[in-house]
């Protein structure tokens, strides 16, 4: 435990930069595929939008997780974001499908 | 704004923007002399003959025709490209398809033609201005693909850094104009803010539409998810996404005429006060064949679509293109003309070009800034020695990359024409010489190495128009006798690099003192 | 000529705005350091006015996008010639001071 108390800092920063890099990239492309479902031009112009706002949503997510006050709740923050966008995704594909 | 929250920026921003300053700078630099490409491939041409002049186009089409019928009879893209303001020379051009047998691969090929002499004309092996400019995006050794996922994750951070620069600075409006020189840290603050506010629409743009161009791959699960796997769906997907809504019509010119000179007469009466700047012969020979005239002339930023001319039911079809078929696609194509800048004129094109610098010397200041504020709270000997280190380096990144550009245009003069693999030595000179700045400024003392690279850049830049002279039959009186524009403004641009870097040098010595 | 007009719009729009700002007024206007608040807002109004006739003049010419890219272009680069003239050489605007009283 001492290991943990000494390196919180140090482990704080490091598991905030991780959620920021790979799930700000998780959370972008769903997001972007969520985007895509949306009535547009053709079958692709919505893919187009959705890939272009991707990079907004990373950009603030990741400015999110550095601004909570913990990793944990960063964590969670994300963590739930993604949840609910992947439950719209399953929801839409099973209506789009059915 | 809660303090906290601008506490926790101000420290995304610091380590954001410090963690790729230096591939960020690189970018930056690269990027940015490659809105001059063209130009620089012109003066790293010498042998190119231009023509100011207007010419018989029929002649010269005769002549292109031949050499290409030599060149490459089969190939299925023959492109012919008239002199136009950037490019005042005619060239040819066709795509290699791959041959397995020969072991060749899918490749384009150029020659240049002189008219007075009736012949393609043998031009030195060089990288040349486009190896330069795809630099910033492919950062040439790495494969491709690591190249562009590395370039667009320090484009991402840059946008993030851009972001929360704006959210930490308390008086964006109130401290728009202001400088206040020779007050230590806080007038590198002050010189940060004004090369990244005034020019925040440009670095915005650039940032931005640098993550589009790249989409297609940092963001391929989208189009795996939602379009289809693979390489054959991907390419699908772009021809799809990048489709024209197209509008065709019969014209009434006998199908037999059509050829080059046909096809190029015609196109010039038509659309006669539009300028062509080059014609192509598509996949001849075949039930596809056509021909393809493209103008010299932006309508806004987009570039005037291509007319294409082909024979249909025995009747001549021309067909236009006008505009994206998706608006996603039109935004998409606005940030990418935007990007690459090809509709500027000379006058637009050289504010880009120091936009491009501004967004330089933005990263530049950053990383002093870095430095210079680690250096005041140091609390450590082993910190105090790392910040020394990255001090050194910094110099040596900063000042090496121009030297390392001063390099690659020397090594285009004084490598011999015979040498194998010759483009790639000249590439490997640029990055010789910026690692050998990088050593020198690891080794040589902080308050020296300033001046000292510094006055050597100066040095190189100047010395280049008189290299020119000495290697090549192109001279600064010559080249304004014969008003070949790109080598002269090339020179005098050397020389305007070589003054800046030596007002540099004395500034330098001016702040230490 | 017309870049020539839309150059001078922004070179005095941008001018009158440094000019409200109590700093820059401060440093042209070395005998009156303080400035009014009649006068901050004569500054502020008409230098906005000028970039806006400026913004509208370039849309107007050269269409929506690339107006846009004009006026932002020469907008960057007046600005930093601009705060160049006011860190260095603050005394060259000092004609622009309308109102000595």
């Amino acid at each position: 435990m001492k290991f943990f108390k000494d390196h919180a800092n140090s482990i704080d920063i490091t598991a905030r930069v991780l959620i920021a890099l790979i799930g700000g990239y998780i959370l972008a492309n769903l997001i972007a595929i969520l985007i895509s479902y949306l009535p547009a031009d053709n079958n692709v112009d919505g893919i187009v939008t959705g890939m272009m706002v991707s990079f907004l949503v990373y950009t603030l997510a990741v400015m999110a997780v550095f601004s909570t006050k913990t990793a944990m709740r960063a964590f969670m923050t994300l963590g739930s974001c993604c949840l609910a966008t992947t439950g719209l995704i399953t929801y839409i594909e099973m209506v789009v499908n059915s | 704004m809660k303090p906290r929250f601008r506490q926790a920026m101000n420290w995304l921003h610091t380590w954001v923007g410090f963690s790729f300053g230096w591939l960020l700078y690189f970018i930056f630099i690269t990027g940015t002399v490659g809105y001059f490409d063209s130009e620089i491939d012109r003066w790293m041409k010498p042998e190119i003959v231009v023509e100011n002049h207007v010419v018989n186009q029929n002649e010269l089409l005769a002549i292109a025709e031949k050499e290409l019928q030599i060149a490459a009879p089969e190939s299925p893209q023959w492109y012919i490209s008239l002199p136009a303001s950037r490019t005042p020379y005619v060239q040819i051009q066709w795509l290699q398809l791959a041959n397995e047998k020969t072991n060749t691969p899918r490749d384009w090929h150029e020659k240049f033609i002189d008219i007075k002499t009736k012949q393609a004309k043998d031009i030195r092996a060089t990288a040349g201005g486009e190896t330069l400019y795809r630099m910033h995006y492919n950062l040439h050794y790495v494969p491709k693909l690591v190249g562009y996922i590395l370039t667009s994750l320090a484009t991402m951070l840059m946008l993030i850094a851009l972001i929360t620069g704006i959210v930490i600075h308390k008086k964006i409006f109130f401290e728009f104009f202001t400088f206040r020189p020779k007050k230590g840290i806080r007038s590198w603050l002050d010189i940060h803010n004004i090369f990244s506010v005034l020019p925040l629409p440009f670095h915005l743009m650039i940032t931005y539409s640098g993550l589009l161009l790249l989409m297609g791959i940092t963001m391929s699960s989208v189009i795996d998810f939602r379009y289809g796997e693979g390489r054959e769906n991907h390419r699908n997907f772009y021809n799809e996404a990048q489709l024209d809504i197209k509008t065709q019509k019969f014209i009434d010119l006998p199908p037999e005429t059509l050829s080059l000179q046909g096809v190029l007469n015609d196109a010039q009466t038509r659309y006669k006060n539009q300028k062509v700047s080059y014609i192509g012969l598509i996949d001849q020979d075949s039930s596809n064949e056509h021909y393809e005239i493209w103008f010299d002339k932006f309508e806004g930023i987009h570039l005037v679509s291509k007319v294409a001319y082909r024979v249909k039911n025995d009747k001549v079809e021309i067909e236009i293109s006008t505009g994206k078929a998706g608006s996603a696609a039109e935004v998409y194509d606005v940030f990418e003309h935007l990007h690459e800048g090809l509709f500027a004129n000379i006058y637009l094109r050289w504010l880009y070009f120091s936009f491009g610098l501004l967004g330089a010397a933005m990263v530049a200041t950053g990383m002093i800034l870095w430095v210079k504020k680690r250096q005041t709270n140091v609390k450590s000997q082993r910190m105090t020695s790392v910040i020394s280190i990255i001090e050194r380096i910094n110099i040596g990144v900063l000042v090496g990359v121009p030297i390392a550009i001063a390099c690659y245009f020397w090594a285009n003069r004084l490598l011999p024409i015979s040498i194998i693999n010759r483009p790639d030595w000249e590439v490997h000179c640029f990055f010789i010489a910026m690692l050998v700045s990088i050593a020198f400024a690891v080794c040589r003392s902080i308050k020296k190495s300033w001046s000292n690279l510094l006055w050597f850049t100066a040095f190189i830049y100047l010395l280049i128009p008189l290299l020119n002279a000495v290697t090549t039959q192109h001279n600064i009186l010559l080249s304004l006798q014969s008003s070949d524009w790109l080598m002269l403004g090339f020179d005098l641009s050397m020389l305007f690099f070589g003054a800046c870097f030596a007002l540099a040098a004395i500034t330098v010595k001016e702040i230490k003192a | 000529m017309i870049i020539f007009i839309e150059t001078l719009l922004l070179v005095f729009g941008f001018t009158l705005i440094s000019l409200s700002l109590a700093r820059h007024y401060g440093q042209v206007n070395k005998k009156r350091k303080q400035l009014s608040t009649r006068l901050l807002w004569v500054y502020r109004l008409s230098g906005y006015v000028l970039l806006l006739a400026g913004v509208v003049l370039a849309i107007y010419v050269w269409g929506i996008i690339l107006g846009l890219v004009y006026w932002l272009a020469y907008a960057t680069l007046v600005t930093f010639l601009l705060s160049l003239i006011l860190a260095f050489k603050p005394n060259y605007l000092s004609f622009l001071l309308l109102f000595k009283r």
